[in-house]
């Protein structure tokens, strides 16, 4: 194993400390996993992607409008929390949505 | 009383910035002086789109087979087109069973598609090849190179591994954000002023959006409150 590929799983393996199981089946001996080549075999831990995601989109937007540098670091933190939040909420709201308020009307509608 | 606010100049348009800022994310802003915006702004859409990559792998982007996305990921710049063109000419299989018409020359050419698990490319043709499984688990395949000779790759793997799933979709997200956050930054960069050099006895001037007056003097603002 290449030191490069050893460095990647290892801080790969960082994020799925928990299911490591899951990292081990995506590593097959017959396809090494190669970075920016192959995905991540992290399907199980998608949902941890959320803050790079909200992250970067915080520090490009917040290098856009704000006037000044004043305070840019923490205008960057609050809007990439404000995102992971908002995402959350909307995830509990179709939750409910769903699991909810559609099973409430179905039910409803079967008398 | 308070004086009034002096009247701000309207904001003039900064082609040269724009085409700039499409070929390098922050690049346009760069070129007005706004050095640290420009910075951050490269920081930010080339991490959101290598993270794509790193995260969906290279077929995250794929111009063939998901174009409606990648008509966000373009917005990145020569960059998402490189990757595009890399992962169409030395990762994607030619099949020789189906043909597509090529767009560019007219011509009918077989199809390209991604390699399966149990296919190898031939790094010349392109043409896929079946990978065998040894008795030890070891995979080879064998391959006719120009010359007319047989030639034997063990072990042998897929050109790369089909993204499917989250993965899949999460690369294809990010990637496509970094473009579409680009697309804005292009448009800041488009009517921006210039940053301006702070002077004697001035306040601080210019190094934000819209600063007023900020024509002709391209130079970096080194004020501490200042974003250049």
């Amino acid at each position: 194993m290449g030191t490069h590929r050893r460095l990647i799983l290892a801080a790969t393996a960082l994020l799925a400390l928990p299911g490591s199981a899951a990292l081990a089946q995506g590593v097959s001996p017959r396809l090494p996993y190669r970075p920016f080549i192959d995905p991540l075999p992290l399907h199980d831990w998608w949902w941890v992607f959320l803050v790079p995601l909200a992250l970067g989109i915080a520090v490009v937007y917040k290098a856009v409008q704000m006037k000044d540098s004043a305070g840019y670091p923490r205008a960057v933190a609050v809007m990439a929390l404000q995102i992971v939040l908002g995402m959350v909420a909307l995830g509990a709201a179709s939750y409910l949505l769903v699991a909810v308020y559609v099973r409430f009307i179905a039910e409803w509608l079967a008398g | 009383m308070a004086s009034p606010a002096a009247p701000r100049s309207p904001e003039p348009l900064q082609p040269v910035a724009g085409v700039l800022g499409l070929l390098l994310p922050g690049l346009g802003h760069f070129y007005l002086g706004h050095t640290r915006r420009g910075g951050l702004i490269f920081t930010g859409v080339m991490g959101l789109f290598a993270s794509g990559l790193l995260i969906g792998g290279i077929d995250s982007v794929d111009r063939r087979e998901d174009f409606i996305w990648f008509l966000g990921q373009g917005l990145v710049g020569p960059t998402a087109f490189a990757v595009d063109y890399t992962h169409q000419h030395h990762f994607k299989v030619a099949d020789a069973r189906k043909v597509m018409v090529d767009p560019s020359t007219g011509r009918t050419v077989p199809l390209l598609r991604s390699a399966g698990p149990d296919e190898f490319r031939n790094p010349e043709s392109g043409q896929a090849v079946p990978i065998v499984m040894g008795s030890d688990g070891v995979g080879s395949a064998t391959y006719t190179d120009r010359a007319g000779r047989s030639v034997t790759v063990r072990p042998a793997y897929p050109p790369n591994a089909k993204g499917l799933g989250r993965m899949n979709e999460l690369g294809t997200l990010f990637t496509t954000l970094a473009g579409f956050l680009n697309l804005i930054c292009v448009l800041d960069a488009l009517w921006h002023h210039r940053a301006e050099r702070r002077g004697p006895g001035r306040g601080r001037v210019g190094g934000s959006v819209g600063g007023v007056g900020a024509g002709s003097v391209r130079r970096t603002l080194k004020t501490p409150g200042g974003f250049s």
